[in-house]
């Protein structure tokens, strides 16, 4: 008789034939049977059999599992069979990846980030550090969970096998993707950061400070980007303030300086209160008249014209100063400042251009110039995301009034690779436009996502409060792989699995509706997202989310069409119009889905950081080599054009554009220029505006932008430094450095993201024509 | 830890800096930017230095019609 049966883990404990029995019993359950006694009766016939037939005396689990199918098959239960072994390979499944999890992470504790590509996944966490490997831990932990416990079968199968992606699948059960942060209401009154409340903000130095803290603790809430759609309009109120306190400071100096007064800082603040309209920046608002009047009570006309263009002169002075360093500080703060244990740098977005007042065109112009500064030692900042929003009648033409702005910013651009440039004039933007309602233009957030149109609330049709919820991706390359030239296949293929998205999308929207107002203490419990305030913090969250998107992305049209036609949509017209009925078919199927259910289904040009490697890499295992279809390491972003394919940059334009208008969930074009931009900012310019007259809604220009630690030479380096003369890894003497000026103490604390080198090797630049 | 301040002595005993730094080059990649100091290894730095290159600017210079067209136009 069997004393003893041997665990997977070699641990031999007693052998427990009522557990067989329970086994068997719960197979036939699954397919009707009630029968304890049979399924008893079976299990003593399975006990006999390996009795009689084990080759040990202690048979594996393994073996005695083969001897209940066995047994089960040949006694006649051929359903309670079948069960039984769905039941074994489930088990076995859930096995295998508690074992991968358990492999993942013996590889996140003894690989650096160099050798594991798991750490280096998400670029912008430094997988190295101690809670960076924790919150990969979690990650993956979380993903396996969501997997094994929370996906229905068919959907988990579908991302398992890269049919679709559920992007931030880790985040799956937590939170949304990210929001669009109307700062001035935030701060309107102070707000609470969880560690403490801050008052309203004074200066311009304390907005931008400010500012910062916001994307830090509303990032916390996220797992995406954090963006402000108006920055300009944000910041401008801050500048007014400080010019108010400069005007009173500088004031109080003068009058001390003049000899009116001992101590003027009462003095001069009882006359700026008492002034009929406060002082700004373009606009001295009566304020020098009266002040002038008062003065005559007690000195001449000369001393008080003097104090009065003393207060003039440093009050503009200082809140330019005042205005510049806040703006180094916060371009300082948002590419060092930590959230997320500290592991992790915050995705900032700033969208700004159309504020045409004094003080926002300061803001605007000091930002612009501290990031063509560079941070500390003159790198380039790698945070935020700089949009520039590029509006006839506001700064596109000479005569516009921030056409000096959009100058600068492509002049920044050409320098630093931002700003990007969005265009509020392409008619998918346009159409929401309300002049003098910032909230109406259009905004992106991060690398491309769009939120504005809203079926929820037609009434609010804005950027401020709002984003996506979350978003999943379509392989387009599989589908057309499968359908093997079969267009009707194809189609058929490509509804069945946005079908499947819009099912999990749903079923994620419903977790996510289930969260209280206390899960995100900084989103909804300061009222960041849309009429979140109108909640208390035990609300569920889910009506207030109907305010945000519910997105399908999608992989590698141009592979898709290569498999489909031979083409893709840069080489054939007739490819291009294949490409366009095919993200046509699925904004009209997400607008349906909009229509149906009163929520903002969209459609999203898929960034794919990570993402497309993973595809093609499955596409490849399945399908073998295919010339301009799973040849790359990489399946192409999106709509683009291949990054490989040679092709004029005004042509590219053309072909994209349309795009544009049906990725309502965000897209972006990029343009790569070759040799330095800053050398002619005309052919910058000129593809800026070739965007804007095509239809492109955001648009970004690539160029080379290399640096020399050592001398500190932005620009193009090829083999040899064109300042110092040293090559790669070569030292040069202190001397010559001296004579260059460039010796100083340096400081190697520079950041880096870790993306797709495989895309960015293949690059092409693109001829204007 | 700072390699940029690491001064090392050549034959002549002048006091030289850089020595093992390599540069960085900043690239965009899916929508942020990357510094690749380190990240790259020299094949791929190789490779893209054989990137084709385009003659960009003369091809705007040489088609100051088109140019003209859109710039400046509302
Ligand atoms: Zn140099």
């Amino acid at each position: 008789m069997i004393q003893q049966i041997e665990k997977r883990d070699g641990r031999c404990v007693f052998f427990d034939v009522t557990k067989i029995a329970n086994a068997i019993y719960k197979a036939a359950e699954a397919s009707g049977g009630h029968d304890y006694q049979m399924s008893m009766r079976l299990a003593l016939d399975v006990a006999d059999y390996v009795d009689a037939n084990c080759p040990t005396s202690t048979p594996t689990v393994e073996y005695v599992q083969d001897a209940v199918e066995k047994i089960l098959v040949e006694s006649g239960h051929a359903r309670t069979a079948k069960a039984y072994i769905l039941y074994r390979n489930e088990r076995s499944r859930q096995r295998e990846m508690n074992t991968r999890l358990m492999k993942i992470y013996e590889d996140l504790t003894f690989q650096s980030a160099i050798e594991n590509d798991i750490k280096r996944e998400n670029a912008n966490i430094d997988g190295d550090t101690a809670m960076g490997t924790m919150l990969k831990y979690g990650s993956e932990g979380a993903k396996q969970f969501n997997e094994m416990f929370l996906l229905e079968p068919h959907i988990a199968k579908a991302h398992r096998e890269g049919d679709i992606h559920i992007h931030d699948f880790d985040f799956y059960t937590l939170t949304t993707t990210c929001t669009q942060i109307d700062l001035l209401k935030l701060f309107d009154g102070g707000f609470s950061t969880g560690h403490g409340f801050l008052r309203e903000p004074n200066d311009i130095m304390s907005y931008s400070a400010l500012a910062c803290i916001a994307i830090q603790s509303n990032q916390n809430d996220q797992h995406g980007g954090q963006s402000v759609p108006n920055f300009d309009y944000s910041m401008a109120p801050g500048v007014r303030k400080t010019y108010w306190h400069k005007y009173r400071d500088n004031l109080a100096k003068a009058l001390e300086v003049f000899g009116l007064e001992e101590e003027g800082l009462e003095a001069a603040k009882a006359l700026v209160e008492a002034c009929p309209g406060k002082p700004v920046l373009g606009d001295d608002n009566g304020a020098s008249e009266y002040i002038r009047s008062r003065l005559l009570e007690r000195t001449d006309e000369k001393t008080a014209d003097s104090i009065l263009a003393f207060t003039l002169k440093y009050a503009r002075r200082e809140t330019e100063r005042a205005t510049y360093q806040a703006m180094e500080a916060l371009v300082h703060n948002l590419n060092t400042m930590h959230s997320r244990a500290g592991a992790q740098i915050p995705f900032s977005s700033l969208n700004y251009g159309t504020d045409t007042s004094p003080e926002a065109r300061l803001v605007m112009k000091s930002l612009l110039l501290a990031t063509e500064a560079g941070l500390g030692n003159g790198e380039t900042s790698i945070f935020p995301i700089h949009i520039f929003k590029v509006k006839e009648g506001v700064n596109y033409n000479p005569e516009d009034p921030n056409y000096d702005l959009f100058r600068l910013a492509m002049r920044v651009s050409a320098k630093r690779l931002f700003p990007n440039f969005s265009f509020l004039d392409a008619p998918f933007n346009a159409q929401y436009y309300k002049p003098g309602r910032p909230e109406t233009e259009a905004a992106y957030m991060g690398c491309r996502t769009r939120v504005i149109g809203n079926v929820y609330d037609p009434t609010r049709e804005i950027v401020n409060g709002r984003g996506n919820l979350s978003f999943t991706s379509i392989n387009l390359p599989r589908i057309a792989l499968k359908a093997e030239g079969d267009m009707e296949a194809f189609f058929a293929e490509l509804d069945s699995k946005i079908e499947l998205v819009i099912e999990q999308l749903k079923a994620r929207f419903r977790i996510q509706s289930q969260k209280r107002v206390r899960n995100y203490p900084f989103l909804m419990g300061q009222g960041v997202w849309i009429d979140s305030d109108k909640l208390s913090p035990d609300d569920k969250v889910g009506e207030v989310l109907k305010h945000g998107s519910l997105t399908v992305g999608f992989i590698g049209l141009a592979e898709c069409l290569k498999a489909l036609v031979g083409k893709h949509h840069g080489e054939s017209e007739q490819a291009q119009r294949i490409g366009l009925t095919i993200i046509t078919r699925m904004r009209e199927r997400m607008n349906r889905e909009s229509r149906e259910t009163g929520m903002n289904f969209t459609v999203i040009a898929t960034p794919a950081e990570g993402l497309s490697g993973r595809f093609v890499r499955l596409d490849r295992e399945r399908y073998g080599v295919i010339p301009g279809v799973t040849d790359r390491d990489y399946y192409t972003n999106s709509f683009h054009v291949p990054v490989y394919y040679p092709i004029s940059a005004f042509k590219k334009i053309q072909i994209e554009a349309p795009y544009h208008e049906l990725t309502n969930g965000g897209h972006i074009s990029y343009i790569e220029l070759d040799g330095d931009p800053t050398q002619n900012l005309d052919a910058f310019e000129a593809v800026v505006r070739y965007m804007k007259e095509c239809g492109i809604g955001y648009g970004s220009i690539n160029h080379p932008v290399d640096r020399d630690p050592i001398c500190g030479y932005t620009g193009i380096i090829g083999d040899v430094c064109p300042r110092c003369g040293r090559r790669e890894g070569e030292a040069v003497s202190i001397e010559k450095l001296r004579q260059l000026g460039v010796y100083k103490n340096h400081n190697s604390d520079t950041i880096g993201y870790h993306g797709d080198p495989n895309e960015e090797r293949d690059r092409r630049p693109n001829p204007l024509r | 830890m700072n390699q940029l301040n690491h001064i090392t002595y050549n034959e002549n005993g002048e006091a030289m800096v850089g020595e093992g730094v390599g540069f960085e080059r900043i690239r965009r990649i899916t929508g942020y930017l990357v510094g690749t100091l380190d990240r790259f290894n020299n094949a791929k730095r190789a490779e893209e230095r054989d990137r084709v290159k385009h003659d960009v600017y003369h091809s705007v210079a040489g088609n100051a019609d088109a140019h003209d067209d859109i710039r400046h136009s509302a």
